[in-house]
């Protein structure tokens, strides 16, 4: 597994299924509603992304349901897919902290609005 | 047919890119999300949608072709070539000079006097004004036998920076031919055995009697093609034997192990070049037009899209559990 940053595309698919497994459409629709309507992806990039991460054992599938005729497959976190989120989850948060202590000494923005 | 078959027709047209594998564990499932995500009355995937899907298709080749570099059982397949290449390109280089110099040298008796052995090593070490001969594959080997990984490396290398430098100095369309593409292919896939598998060490462990065997006949039916022109006169019965003796040799290691298989696919383009250059001498223009770089890489690339069915291990993203958990309530669908 790797240990770099993950990338935004990468955080938001393991955000989606933190909270539970979902299909394909599922974490497409999640991914947009997550980041506010900002990050919109696409079947390839999201297949590109759970391929990668099968093969890095962060998720896995679920299980299999034919809905109105179509195949639907639902994958889950791993254990140590929710490790990782996690410690990228802490990464995050260091640095957000640190920002915003470092822009608070700043006289224009800790009063509000410059 | 609707407007929603079309669209759907279109993008498993588009998923022909994406690996067999992958297709079979997901295009269905993929269909249905480019479905689901497509507009009211959409017939046709957008330019957008298409670039992603060939882009997506792209990485997981590229992630799949790492993975298999990482294969221990490519590691393996490449120790054994880090071994049986320069075995190879010294039995071919050796071989047909030491023919000629036997039908020149006039020699009867079965020991050589010591004028002849000394006109024998001359011809096996100065026989080419570019300064191949068997002196450098010699020395490979020894290296290599010796388990001197390193050592055989720079030797490689060394190869592959003096042809370059030769070419750069002497010009490059006067020499960079199919000849020097051979010895530049096979340097290469020397350097890269000797430098992406646990080395010549691990090879050698792994060459059992029937490896060593076949490795051996391979490389003396090459060699001794090459100067099978000294024998016969029609060159038409050469080619024949000299084709029934490659696909002979090929569909052995084709049929033996996945091991072979690999070996196979390893040597592909050495032995590819070097059955067109050398082999099959009175080919003409379908020669030149078989040495010709896309049609040869065409060619190459047809013999690994083969061996790939053969070679291929279960994809990465294993088949969920049929256990019909599927019930309501048991998941997020958005």
């Amino acid at each position: 597994m790797s240990d770099g940053t993950l990338r935004e595309p990468t955080f938001l698919i393991l955000t989606a299924l933190a909270a539970g497994a979902q299909h394909g459409y599922g974490i497409m629709t999640d991914v947009h509603q997550i980041s506010g309507g900002r990050v919109k992806l696409r079947a390839g990039t999201l297949y590109a992304a759970l391929d990668r991460l099968s093969a890095e054992g962060m998720v896995e599938p679920d299980r299999d349901e034919i809905v109105d005729g179509r195949h639907r497959r639902y994958y889950r976190l791993t254990p140590p897919g929710a490790k990782r989120l996690a410690a990228e989850v802490e990464r995050l948060r260091a640095n957000t902290s640190a920002a915003a202590a470092r822009l608070s000494l700043r006289p224009a923005l800790a009063g509000g609005a410059a | 047919m609707t407007g929603a078959d079309v669209l759907e027709r279109r993008y498993r047209r588009l998923m022909c890119w994406y690996p067999a594998g992958h297709r079979r564990e997901h295009e269905d499932e993929m269909i249905g999300v480019l479905m689901s995500a497509a507009r009211s009355g959409q017939r046709r995937p957008g330019p957008g949608e298409s670039v992603n899907l060939l882009w997506g298709a792209a990485q997981i080749r590229l992630r799949m072709a790492l993975a298999s570099a990482a294969d221990p059982g490519w590691r393996d397949s490449l120790a054994i070539v880090s071994v049986i290449l320069p075995l190879l390109y010294l039995l071919a280089d050796a071989i047909p000079p030491a023919m000629i110099w036997y039908r020149d040298s006039g020699s009867t008796g079965p020991l050589l006097s010591l004028a002849e052995l000394h006109g024998l090593l001359s011809a096996l070490i100065f026989s080419d004004p570019l300064g191949r001969g068997a002196l450098v594959p010699l020395i490979l080997v020894i290296l290599v036998l010796c388990r001197c990984r390193r050592a055989a490396a720079l030797l490689a290398a060394a190869v592959v920076i003096f042809y370059l430098a030769y070419m750069t100095v002497h010009g490059y369309y006067q020499y960079l031919g199919p000849q020097v593409i051979l010895v530049l292919c096979a340097a290469a896939l020397e350097i890269a055995a000797l430098t992406a598998s646990p080395g010549p060490r691990r090879g050698l462990q792994l060459m059992t009697s029937k490896r060593w065997a076949c490795a051996s006949a391979a490389g003396t039916a090459a060699g001794i093609a090459a100067g099978l022109d000294l024998r016969f006169a029609d060159q038409f019965w050469q080619e024949l034997i000299v084709g029934v003796l490659v696909a002979v040799i090929t569909a052995t290691m084709a049929l033996t192990s996945p091991m072979s298989r690999r070996i196979l696919v390893l040597l592909a383009a050495p032995v590819y070049y070097y059955t067109i250059l050398n082999v099959m001498p009175t080919m003409g223009p379908l020669r030149n037009t078989l040495t010709d770089t896309p049609l040869a890489a065409l060619i190459l690339l047809g013999v690994l899209a083969i061996s790939r069915r053969s070679l291929r291990r279960p994809g990465d993203m294993s088949p969920p559990k049929a256990d019909g958990q599927s019930g309501p309530g048991s998941s997020q669908s958005a």
